[in-house]
């Protein structure tokens, strides 16, 4: 009765801090360089038993599942692009408290445009409900899009890797110092030249 | 002269030699200092303000600290009860009180995963032992409790009133406290969380009077009872424990008392590592104090792991905070999308979010629909927070008047939070909008801008 009670306590202060139930959805991060495409899939694990054609899972089925779980969600589907399809590398896939994260890594055949269907969210292999929100870093900033079940594919958003702009940056930074220093050591010469022709 | 001109050269050649030096040197020490400099600003640190605001309020480490195992193992395994029972139940022994226990099983795991197929196993599950046995069956608490989670607060205390009746337990007093809290009729969960403790001074009792305190601006007594139920508390049950921990940080959090705050979030983290809530709440600490990166990255892995939409609504603020209007506008746009599709299958639940993105992004016609969408919440549920979002939407549309009468009704609820003072200090004038200027300050401490987004 007590851990009853307790789980009410969680309604009544969370009501504006959590809502009282999870969306039925999927969130995939994508991390994309000018070759390869990282994701990770964060899933319920109710979900993940569904494509694992299992009634409860375990953290070992789970871990031992890694190479169907991402076959039978994002994996379904290659990247395509105008050089070709991406190649997925192997999965991992962990299971901690009630999320399954299932991690990959594609192979692109070039930096072009990029597109990618998720035909497990269209065919409800999970449910009729079912979405999955996608969530790329584009540079420093980031971009959400959800999938549902009239999204036939996404584009993704050109490749993009923050930390090269962060060191782009830094050596911006460098160079424009070495300008400030050259004109710095023009500015002396010029001097020293103006100096000269006085005396 | 001939002689001369050769020590002049030279004379010359030294101050050329020594101006080059130097030129040397200043090329050298600019070069030095801008990549300094430019390193410095790329890694410079974001503006926060300093953790250690403690408070009276402020516990010492031994009292937050949970003194059990944190290994998960030691927590009631709910799935291998449900299994056990449900073939107790569909077994030829299997009795109408056996349907009333699973059903509360069923009920509770609904709680910690948020399945709504468990709450419907629940329901069925409750309603049919009731039908084979409609006295001293504790079926109708557990409908009771599912009316609460859907927001049906009136049915769940009318249930509940009846069985306070028959026979007055501490979790009838439960729902009745937790229905009228969420109604924002605080004395009356006031005297059902002392009915409550009066039948069984246990952890959970003392914590829900603590909300109701909290809710009631009565700090002292919430804060004391916070301290209560961490004293009571038992051991198998890590999430309680995270969950009680990070409800009393939230408390101090929205007191300006960052410190204690943080030493709770962090004991939270340490019980159950992984949990969303203890996440979020850590990433609202550093979303007050300007870390805004982090507070994206803290919300985004609080979502992950939970998938509850609140996190993407924190995520969009965090995301603007840190002056990336674009991407919280298009996060807000996913939201939405979420939300009203939410609306549409269950009707209940999310309309106040929607209220809060509509308002957050604020265009003309989006304050229109979230002034009409709180106008209804506020009859279904006159809270002190739907009041602060309706007053909100009708202060960003204009609506001044409007919007003071409800924040002052929030206000005389006892409610005390930082966005709500900043609220009441831009539509009071003279004395008070000072005093409630000093308050906002006050339980908001540092200029992260936290408190002023989306007004």
């Amino acid at each position: 009765m007590a851990r009853g009670f307790a789980a009410l306590v969680v309604i009544a202060a969370l009501a504006r801090t959590a809502s009282a139930h999870p969306l039925d959805l999927g969130y995939l991060r994508v991390h994309q360089t000018e070759t390869t495409v990282a994701v990770t899939l964060d899933l319920d694990a109710g979900a993940a038993a569904i494509l694992l054609h299992q009634p409860t899972l375990d953290a070992a089925a789970v871990r031992a599942g890694a190479a169907t779980l991402a076959s039978a969600s994002y994996a379904l589907s290659p990247i395509t692009t105008a050089a070709g399809p991406c190649t997925w590398g192997p999965a991992t896939a962990e299971l901690v408290a009630r999320t399954v994260t299932i991690a990959s890594t594609a192979t692109c055949p070039g930096a072009g445009e990029r597109r990618w269907a998720f035909p497990f969210v269209l065919d409800h292999r999970i449910s009729t409900k079912f979405e999955l929100l996608v969530k790329e870093a584009v540079g420093e900033s980031e971009r959400l899009t959800l999938v549902d079940p009239s999204t036939t594919e996404i584009v993704l958003s050109t490749a993009s890797a923050p930390r090269a702009a962060k060191s782009s940056r830094i050596v911006g930074g460098v160079l424009s110092a070495l300008g400030l220093a050259a004109f710095c050591a023009i500015l002396m010469r010029w001097r020293r030249r103006r100096t000269t022709s006085t005396t | 002269m001939r002689m001369q001109a050769p020590l002049d050269l030279r004379g010359q050649s030294r101050v050329q030699s020594g101006e080059m030096r130097l030129g040397t040197w200043i090329a050298l020490a600019a070069a030095i200092g801008g990549a300094a400099l430019s390193i410095a600003l790329l890694m410079r640190a974001e503006p926060h303000a300093e953790h250690d605001a403690r408070s009276e309020l402020t516990p010492t480490p031994a009292a937050v600290h949970y003194r059990f195992t944190t290994s998960p193992e030691v927590d009631t395994d709910l799935p291998g009860m449900i299994t056990q029972l449900e073939e107790r139940v569909n077994s030829p022994i299997g009795s109408p009180l056996d349907m009333t226990d699973l059903a509360e099983l069923y009920h509770r795991r609904a709680l910690q995963n948020g399945d709504l197929a468990d709450y419907q196993r629940s329901e069925e599950l409750a309603r049919k032992s009731l039908e084979l046995m409609p006295t001293h069956n504790g079926a109708p608490l557990v409908l009771a409790k599912i009316a609460n989670a859907q927001h049906r607060f009136r049915e769940a205390i009318a249930i509940a009133n009846e069985q306070v009746v028959r026979k007055p337990t501490a979790s009838a007093y439960a729902i009745l406290a937790t229905a009228y809290l969420a109604l924002g009729e605080l004395d009356e969960a006031a005297k059902a969380c002392d009915a409550a403790i009066k039948v069984a001074p246990n952890s959970s009792g003392y914590l829900m009077r603590a909300l109701v305190e909290q809710a009631q601006g009565r700090d002292p007594e919430a804060a004391a009872d916070f301290a209560r139920a961490a004293k009571v508390e038992e051991a198998g049950d890590t999430q309680g424990g995270a969950r009680l921990r990070t409800l009393w940080g939230r408390f101090l959090l929205r007191r300006g008392d960052l410190a204690g705050a943080a030493l709770l979030f962090d004991e939270a983290l340490r019980i159950v590592p992984e949990y969303p809530l203890a996440r979020a709440q850590r990433a609202e600490l550093a979303l007050r104090g300007g870390k805004y990166k982090e507070a994206r990255a803290m919300f985004e892995q609080a979502f992950a792991a939970s998938r509850q939409v609140r996190y993407l609504i924190d995520l969009a603020r965090a995301q603007e905070l840190g002056g990336d209007r674009a991407a919280a506008d298009a996060t807000r746009t996913q939201v939405e999308r979420m939300v009203r599709a939410e609306l549409e299958d269950h009707g209940f639940g999310h309309q106040l979010d929607l209220v809060e993105i509509l308002v957050d992004r604020g265009t003309p016609g989006d304050l229109e629909e979230a002034i009409r969408l709180g106008r209804e919440e506020i009859n279904r549920r006159p809270s002190a927070d739907t009041r602060f979002q309706l007053a909100r939407a009708l202060f960003r549309a204009g609506k001044r008047d409007e919007a003071l009468v409800q924040v002052r009704a929030a206000l005389a609820s006892g409610a005390r939070d930082a966005r709500l003072f900043e609220l009441a200090a831009r539509l009071e004038t003279g004395a008070p909008a000072a005093k409630y200027a000093r308050e906002a300050d006050k339980l908001d401490p540092g200029a992260s801008g936290w408190r002023k987004l989306g007004m």
